[in-house]
């Protein structure tokens, strides 16, 4: 499938090619004068001539690529110069000493930028033609229906090689190329591979974040004013439990630890500690953490999320089935942050089985860097037309007062922190499966 | 033990535009001996500021007409060293670096307790009493967050990191140093571990100066932490780590290295 990337890869791909082309030439300018300066002979009309069509090529070629549009004219673009590229080293293996030429090194490399910038048919194709071209060419030479211009200082009009030496030497640069091609090919298969996996990767997170257009919009609204909600509220309750925690405080400090007054105020005390923390965490300047992630073990953070919830889960008559693995599932993370991740999602478990069940939770590797939480209930499930919007938020499904619609959209943006995934799959009356991955980053 | 005024001759200004702060801050401060003067804002609060006796300074960042960190400037300019302490309701990595980057002594999130308070007010009345040329002098090519904590590259991809001498003049013994681990992450502003010192259960928290992952840890320092005050750029350097931008977080620090 093509994309944009693909036509913006191609097409710088070939730009390349073309400065290359110009390196290439200043090359052969070089090479000529320096046999002309050691009184070789050979044919340098010819040689002149090449480059002169190759620089004129060229230009054409950039002019032409300026003015194109679109994946195929850069397809033909692409096969074009390079076969155009194949034919002129053919003629200039022909005037530097065809089977002798030091030149032939030239193809192996034009085989490799054939096989990365084309597809794997077009690179094999061409470079099945250049191995006709050179063929052609020395076979043509050896049985003398073509000149032969030796680089020596004696010139030779005929080549005066055993079938042996050409025959093998052409075997060798034959098979050379094949080798080249398929080993580029293989390379860049596989880089293409990571780059479909990264991309499918890349289109999954979007699926569940920003879709295009009008809703797009409107969800950033929402989250900057959830921004700012969270700002005022977070602002104003700081500055009410400053005095209230201070008051308290101080009148702890008059009274008699032993009196009932006191350990009212001492509950008032830890209950406003508490706030604080919750507070803190929710901006994120926690006191005593560096904020980042730290290596922690993925099935310890689940366990004491259950733990979190466990009465919130008996009184709703649901049962918690926890599977973690017996060894450490080691993770860099912020453990607040998940921790409140798991929380929200297993929370919203509970709610959706009104009639009490079995709230299934796990955590497991998946692959070689990565940890999996999954989180299953039997409650009521999500429609297929809700729930595309679940990660939006202030969207609820909740009677007015019941909910403010902020949990997932906390949830989906402490995934995206960690760069993981967060998948829902769901069946109206069966239930729902939330399944978290976060890399080990 | 210090020279100084006795706790009953030093003066607080406490500015925050919420007079309930404001008379909560007083009542826990006076209830050691300090004498407080509340302002609701930055204005008249420099005025007074300006008729001199001010020891200390607890100031709001969010204020109508001046907040907290142009008052900080206005001070810087003015060539004013009172001791400042913030105390914020809406507390941020970047208000954090931008106030001790100005120079205030402490960071207190709201909602605090009066031993946070009590601790940093102490802390800070002690720094500014501290006489700078006694100080040991940074080596070359350090950085700061002013006189909280300092980096100092070693590496193309090593910085040490440690506590800056003042901070720990402030403090007094210390007693203990906990920090993160090798392989976590700490952020520029971030907290990245903290003193226990013998003035005060409340520690004191360790601002990083760089972000970035943890390499190596100084186990020396947290076996024997007489180190940090004996050679804090030295022997007492506290973590290496390994930064993940340095050049865009040395924008925000400010070269303390005489050369």
């Amino acid at each position: 499938m093509k994309t944009l990337g693909d036509i913006r890869e191609l097409r710088s791909g070939i730009w390349w090619l073309i400065c290359l082309r110009l390196v290439a030439v200043a090359g052969v300018i070089i090479a000529t004068v320096v046999a002309r300066d050691l009184k070789l002979q050979t044919n340098f009309t010819g040689l002149y001539i090449t480059t002169a069509v190759l620089l004129a090529y060229n230009v054409f070629f950039a002019v032409l690529l300026h003015h194109s549009r679109g994946i195929n004219a850069l397809r033909v673009i692409a096969n074009l110069q390079i076969f155009l590229d194949f034919m002129s080293l053919t003629i200039l293996l022909h005037f530097s000493g065809g089977i002798e030429s030091p030149f032939k090194l030239y193809y192996v490399f034009h085989t490799i930028i054939s096989a990365i910038l084309l597809s794997r048919w077009e690179a094999t194709i061409q470079t099945g033609l250049a191995i006709v071209m050179i063929g052609a060419l020395i076979l043509m030479e050896h049985a003398g229906l073509l000149g032969h211009w030796s680089l020596g200082i004696i010139p030779l009009e005929r080549m005066t090689h055993p079938n042996l030496y050409v025959f093998s030497r052409l075997f060798v640069l034959t098979s050379a190329l094949l080798l080249a091609l398929y080993m580029t090919i293989s390379v860049t298969e596989r880089s293409r591979q990571k780059n479909v996996e990264l991309s499918t990767i890349r289109e999954q997170l979007t699926r569940h974040e920003l879709p295009r257009g009008e809703e797009d919009i409107l969800r950033e609204e929402k989250l900057s004013s959830l921004g700012r909600m969270a700002a005022g509220i977070v602002m104003i309750g700081a500055l009410i439990l400053t005095v209230i925690l201070t008051n308290v405080e101080l009148a702890l400090e008059d009274l008699d630890p032993k009196s009932p007054t006191h350990e009212s105020l001492q509950i008032v005390n830890d209950e406003v500690i508490r706030c604080r923390n919750i507070i803190s965490q929710l901006l994120t300047f926690a006191r005593g953490e560096g904020i980042g992630r730290k290596l922690c073990d993925a099935g310890a953070i689940l366990k004491n999320a259950a733990a979190l919830i466990r009465n919130y889960a008996t009184l709703n008559q649901v049962s918690i089935d926890m599977q973690v693995p017996p060894e450490p599932l080691h993770c860099r993370v912020n453990e607040n942050q998940i921790m409140q991740l798991l929380f929200n999602v297993m929370l919203n478990g509970i709610q959706a089985m009104s009639k009490g069940g079995t709230l299934k939770v796990a955590v497991a590797a998946c692959g070689d860097q990565c940890v999996s939480f999954t989180i299953e209930d039997t409650g009521h499930g999500i429609p297929r037309s809700i729930i595309s919007k679940i990660f939006d938020p202030f969207f609820t499904t909740k009677k007015s007062g019941e909910g403010t619609g902020l949990g997932l959209s906390v949830c989906h943006r402490i995934v995206e922190l960690h760069h993981g995934i967060i998948d829902v799959q769901s069946e109206e009356a069966k239930g729902t499966r939330f399944i978290i991955r976060l890399p080990y980053v | 033990m210090e020279s100084g005024k006795m706790a009953n001759q030093q003066t607080i200004l406490v500015i925050d535009d919420q007079i309930a702060v404001c008379r909560s801050v007083e009542k826990v401060l006076q209830r050691q001996g300090y004498r407080v003067e509340s302002f609701l804002n930055g204005r008249e609060a420099m005025e007074r500021i300006g008729t001199g006796g001010v020891d200390l300074i607890v100031s709001d960042l969010m204020m109508p007409e001046r907040t907290g960190t142009d008052l900080l400037r206005q001070m810087h300019a003015l060539g004013i060293t009172i001791p400042l302490v913030i105390i914020t309701g809406y507390a941020g990595i970047e208000s954090s670096l931008e106030s001790l980057g100005l120079g205030a002594m402490d960071y207190l999130p709201k909602p605090f307790t009066i031993a946070e308070l009590r601790t940093s007010v102490q802390r800070a009345l002690r720094g500014g009493r501290i006489d700078p040329s006694i100080l040991p002098r940074p080596p070359r090519d350090t950085y700061a967050i002013r006189r909280q904590t300092w980096a100092r590259r070693i590496g193309p991809s090593a910085v040490l990191v440690g506590v800056h001498p003042f901070r720990l003049h402030c403090c007094g013994a210390i007693q203990a140093v906990d920090l993160a681990h090798e392989k976590d992450e700490v952020v520029q502003g971030g907290c990245f571990g903290k003193l226990t010192a013998d003035d005060s259960a409340v520690p004191a928290w360790l601002w990083s100066p760089v972000s970035g992952e943890v390499a190596a840890v100084n186990s020396q320092a947290i076996v024997n932490p007489g180190l940090l005050a004996a050679d804090p750029y030295g022997q007492g350097w506290l973590m290496q780590l390994t930064p993940y931008d340095l050049d865009k977080d040395l924008k925000a620090l400010v070269a303390i290295s005489a050369a």
